[in-house]
C-alpha cells in the first residue's frame, strides 16, 4: 500500500517567497531583456512594411524617399541621441561608484539631450506635415511615420522614464529596486541607440540614395 | 544570500560600467555614422555602391554598440542576455528578408509595367 503525503491547501507553500540563492538583479534585468526583444520584432515587422511600401508605385502619385527623408538634419539628431546614450553611460559609472551626483547629473543630460533629440524631430514631422506629407497622403508615407515614430514614442518613455528614475534616485537612493530600474533603463535607453543605428542607415541615407 | 541583499552597488551588472568604453563607443558610432552620410550627401560613388557602405557600417555599429554599450559578450553575468540576442537575430532578419522576398516581384507580376518603369512622381 503506498503512503502519500498529505498537503494542506490552506497553508502548503508553493514556492519560497523570499530571495534566498536568488539573484533578483540579474532575473529582472534578463526579463525586460526579452521584452525588448520581443519589442524589437515590432520594428521589425514595421521595417519589412516600409521596405515592401517604400516604392513609387506606393508614393500615390505623391512625395517619395527622396523628398521625405532629410539624412543631415537625421544626423544632428543621431548626435542628440548618441550623447544622450553617452551621458545615461556616464551616470552608470557614477551608480557604480555609488555618486548619487553624478547619477543625476548623468540622468539629467540623458533627460535634455533625448529631449532634444524628441524636439529635433518633432520640427522635421511638422514640416513635412506642413508640406501636406501627411500619413494618409499615400502608403509610403504611412510606414515611414509608422517606422520613425515608433521610435520616436519610445524615446517619449524613455525621457518620461529618467525623469521618474531622478525622483526615485533623489528620493530614495540606491536601494536594490533603484538599481535594477536604472539597470532596466539603461537598457531601454542603449536599445533606442540601436534600433536608430537601422532607421538612420536604412530609412534616411537609404533614401536619400533612393535605391529600388 | 541573495547578491542585491549584500550591497545592490555590488551586483556584476552595475560593476559593468567602463566610462572609456562608453566614450570611445560613442565617438566610433558618431564615425561610423557621419561617413556614410558624407559619402551620400556628396554622391561619392555609384548608388549600389554607397548602400553596401551604408549596410556595412550599420553592421559595424551593430556589432561595436552591442559589445561595448551594450555588453553583450559571453561573461557569466551577461551570457543569456546574449544568447537571447543571438537567438533574436535570425528571427529579426527572417521578418524582414522573407517579407522583402515575398514581395520583391509583385509590383513586376500586377502592375502596369510602364507605370514600373516611369520616373519617380513629383508632388
Amino acid at each position: 500500500m503506498s503512503q502519500e503525503a498529505y498537503v494542506d491547501p490552506a497553508t502548503a507553500v508553493l514556492w519560497d517567497q523570499s530571495h534566498t540563492e536568488h539573484d533578483m538583479i540579474a532575473t529582472r534585468t534578463l526579463g525586460f531583456w526579452l521584452y525588448l526583444l520581443s519589442d524589437a520584432m515590432i520594428v521589425s515587422s514595421l521595417f519589412a512594411s516600409y521596405l515592401v511600401l517604400d516604392h513609387r508605385v506606393n508614393a500615390a502619385a505623391g512625395p517619395t524617399a527622396g523628398d521625405v527623408v532629410h539624412p543631415m538634419a537625421a544626423f544632428w539628431g543621431t548626435v542628440l541621441l548618441f550623447s544622450a546614450i553617452l551621458a545615461y553611460g556616464a551616470a552608470m559609472v557614477g551608480l557604480k561608484r555609488g555618486n548619487r551626483t553624478a547619477v543625476l547629473v548623468g540622468l539629467g543630460g540623458a533627460f535634455l539631450l533625448g529631449g532634444g533629440f524628441l524636439l529635433a524631430e518633432g520640427y522635421d514631422f511638422a514640416q513635412l506635415a506642413l508640406h501636406g506629407m501627411v500619413p494618409e497622403r499615400s502608403g509610403y508615407l504611412s510606414a515611414f511615420y509608422a517606422l520613425v515614430l515608433y521610435h520616436g514614442a519610445h524615446l517619449v518613455f524613455g525621457v518620461l522614464w529618467i525623469a521618474v528614475m531622478m525622483a526615485q534616485v533623489a528620493r530614495q537612493g540606491f536601494t536594490p529596486n533603484v538599481v535594477y530600474r536604472l539597470l532596466n533603463l539603461k537598457l531601454f535607453w542603449f536599445f533606442q541607440g540601436f534600433i536608430w543605428i537601422y532607421v538612420f542607415s536604412f530609412v534616411y541615407l537609404a533614401g536619400a540614395l533612393h535605391v529600388h | 544570500m541573495s547578491t542585491e541583499a549584500r550591497d545592490p552597488l555590488q551586483h556584476p551588472e552595475v560593476q559593468l560600467a567602463r566610462g572609456g568604453q562608453y566614450l570611445g563607443t560613442y565617438i566610433v558610432s558618431l564615425l561610423l555614422t557621419g561617413a556614410p552620410l558624407w559619402l551620400v550627401v556628396h554622391h561619392l560613388g555609384t548608388p549600389l555602391r554607397l548602400m553596401i557602405v551604408v549596410v556595412a557600417c550599420a553592421a559595424a555599429l551593430t556589432l561595436i554598440q552591442g559589445y561595448f554599450w551594450l555588453r553583450l559578450d559571453f561573461s557569466r553575468t551577461q551570457r543569456w542576455m546574449t544568447a537571447a540576442f543571438v537567438l533574436f537575430i535570425p528571427l529579426f532578419v527572417m521578418t524582414i528578408g522573407l517579407t522583402a522576398w515575398m514581395f520583391a516581384t509583385l509590383y513586376t507580376r500586377t502592375m502596369i509595367p510602364t507605370l514600373m518603369h516611369a520616373p519617380a512622381f513629383a508632388h
